[in-house]
């Protein structure tokens, strides 16, 4: 794909140049500016949230004081005024870890991430604590979809009620979502998983960003990973995926709750840059990344239309 | 009109026509990006009032659940290997509610063996007065007591997995570790026999195989209590420190090294 960029570009060059030949015509000249626009897309992510509402406790040794969601959101909202071309994702495991769960279940960790403006998250193994229907039953007060591509919910309670992969469309910039959960087995009660299947993540993503890319010409490809970072063994993990994928930019991973100081920079299988992030967990951290594109105006449309001049 | 006016009349059309169309065909090439991963710490300080508004008033009904204290430990409970003081409360627990339960039902245990799984106790107890909350945190999954029934060779078969494991949260069993195998193993101090039955008191989330415990599935016979281990624990606590009993759990050599 470095290629073709080049050759756009210089393509590009070619009619901005004829085109201002003509300028003089007037009109032209918002079409040239046009041209030349760059556009920031946002991306803001955390993952294994854990129904963590509150900030630590000041006696917690590790992270007291910290975290929290009302200033997590605050974090946000600064971030949506400076760049409001944005989108907000979680990569799983927002379910338990306080009382707030165990009473409130999913409804109140929905709300709230209704209320920061989620665009989507992906499943962790957490979510099925109480069993698939403790996901299907919350769905309904969830204002952001599901996004989970390797588990099938066929004749489940979750079936047809998760999303496969989920596009958005940013100031004309496609941007394709698709989702990978980790393997249920000795994490999640086999009964709690009952009547749903795992599928390979590997051969799923292949085949989820070929769509994503092929089919949908998304111009940005984001992987929701319950995966984990990294492992010591030969499990499947975003570091060993990302270089498996062809034609996904960024893996936006949870699971290890890893703190990572800033994104990991791989070469997918097409030799394009993938970055792998991950935000700790609990609300500790907030990861952003931005993406800057440049609008450019199809080559072939516009000069069979001049010819015809 | 003149002529001039109309051909600029048409490249005007043109133009607009053109850049409408075009528009909708514009490509966006990704031409860099950049990053920075933000700790949500006492460096930010802006909070959304929005967010704090539904949150707070439930907290202060959860704080108040969660305050109440409901036992007095007379030292830190913490989890160890091969036992310890927490695994062996827990485990204990278990037993001794099994037994309360199969007895209302009229179920004939005869030997009783409990497991609560080491890494399903999610913190410690500390020394002094203990609250609701302490207990949601170390058992903050809905995990239910099941009774499974299982041939001895299992129960053989589990001993061998908390050896390797270098010990776990036992009750009704004494284990033995030699070269990380189970080297002895009694139940009401007698070797346990392959050929003969046994129940095991456990979670739901072990007895369906959880930790990749296989030996619990398929067992000869299950019973759901429907007892959330949770409100046991609770439940049990706030009795005895009603009756004025301080919490106090030992290690009594349960799990040994040979």
């Amino acid at each position: 794909m470095g290629g073709f960029i080049m050759s756009s570009r210089r393509k590009f060059i070619k009619n901005t140049m004829f085109a201002g030949s003509l300028v003089a015509l007037g009109g032209f000249q918002s079409f040239i500016e046009a041209s030349t626009t760059q556009i920031r897309l946002t991306i803001l992510h955390t993952n294994d949230m854990h129904c963590h509402l509150d900030p630590f406790p000041d006696t917690s040794p590790e992270y007291g004081g910290r975290g929290g969601m009302a200033k997590l959101a605050g974090l946000i909202e600064k971030f949506r005024k400076e760049n409001p071309n944005l989108l907000l994702l979680d990569a799983g495991d927002m379910y338990q870890g306080t009382p707030y769960f165990n009473f409130y279940k999913g409804k109140l960790i929905f709300e709230i991430m209704n209320k920061m403006g989620y665009d989507a998250a992906t499943i962790g193994n957490h979510e099925f604590d109480n069993g698939i229907s403790g996901i299907a039953d919350y769905l309904k007060y969830a204002r952001f979809p599901l996004v989970n591509s390797n588990y099938d919910f066929t004749g489940t309670a979750l079936d047809g009620k998760t999303l496969k992969y989920k596009t958005f469309n940013k100031k004309g910039i496609k941007i394709g979502i698709y989702g990978l959960g980790i393997e249920p087995r000795g994490l999640v009660s086999p009964l709690n998983f009952d009547g749903a299947k795992y599928l390979d993540p590997v051969e799923t993503a292949l085949r989820m960003e070929k769509i994503l890319h092929h089919e949908l010409k998304c111009d940005l490809i984001i992987c929701l990973s319950h995966l984990g970072l990294q492992y010591e063994d030969d499990k499947i993990s975003d570091l060993t995926l990302a270089p498996q994928t062809r034609y996904t930019d960024l893996i936006i991973g949870g699971h290890t709750h890893s703190f990572i100081d800033k994104p990991f920079e791989l070469k997918n299988n097409s030799g394009n840059t993938i970055l792998v992030n991950q935000a700790g967990w609990g609300t500790l951290m907030l990861g952003k990344i931005d993406f800057i594109f440049d609008r450019v105006k199809q080559q072939k449309f516009a000069v069979a239309e001049t010819a015809r001049l | 009109m003149s002529k001039i006016n109309k051909t600029r009349c048409w490249v005007a059309l043109f133009f607009i026509l053109f850049s409408l169309t075009t528009g909708c065909v514009s490509q966006y090439i990704k031409s860099g990006f950049d990053y920075q991963n933000i700790a949500n710490d006492k460096n930010v300080t802006i909070s959304d009032p929005g967010i704090e508004r539904i949150i707070s008033p439930i907290r202060q009904d959860i704080d108040k659940q969660m305050n109440r204290v409901i036992a007095f430990s007379v030292e830190p409970m913490i989890k160890d290997k091969p036992e310890s003081n927490l695994t062996n409360f827990v485990a204990d627990l278990m037993l001794k509610e099994a037994r309360d339960f199969a007895k209302q039902k009229h179920i004939e245990l005869g030997a009783l063996v409990s497991y609560t799984n080491y890494g399903g106790l999610r913190s410690a107890l500390p020394q002094g007065e203990i609250t609701v909350g302490k207990i949601f945190e170390l058992m903050p999954f809905e995990n239910e007591l099941v009774l499974v029934k299982i041939k001895g060779s299992n129960l053989l078969q589990f001993a061998n997995v908390v050896a390797e494991k270098g010990g776990d949260g036992v009750g009704g069993i004494r284990i033995g570790i030699k070269e990380g195998k189970a080297s002895a193993v009694k139940v009401d101090g007698t070797p346990v026999d392959p050929e003969k039955s046994y129940w095991v008191v456990t979670s739901d989330y072990i007895a369906n195989g959880g930790d990749a415990m296989d030996m619990f599935l398929s067992p000869q016979q299950m019973v759901k209590t429907g007892l959330k281990i949770r409100d046991v624990i609770i439940r049990n606590l706030e009795k005895q420190y009603k009756q004025g009993e301080k919490l106090m759990a030992k290690k009594d050599g349960r799990i040994y090294y040979e």
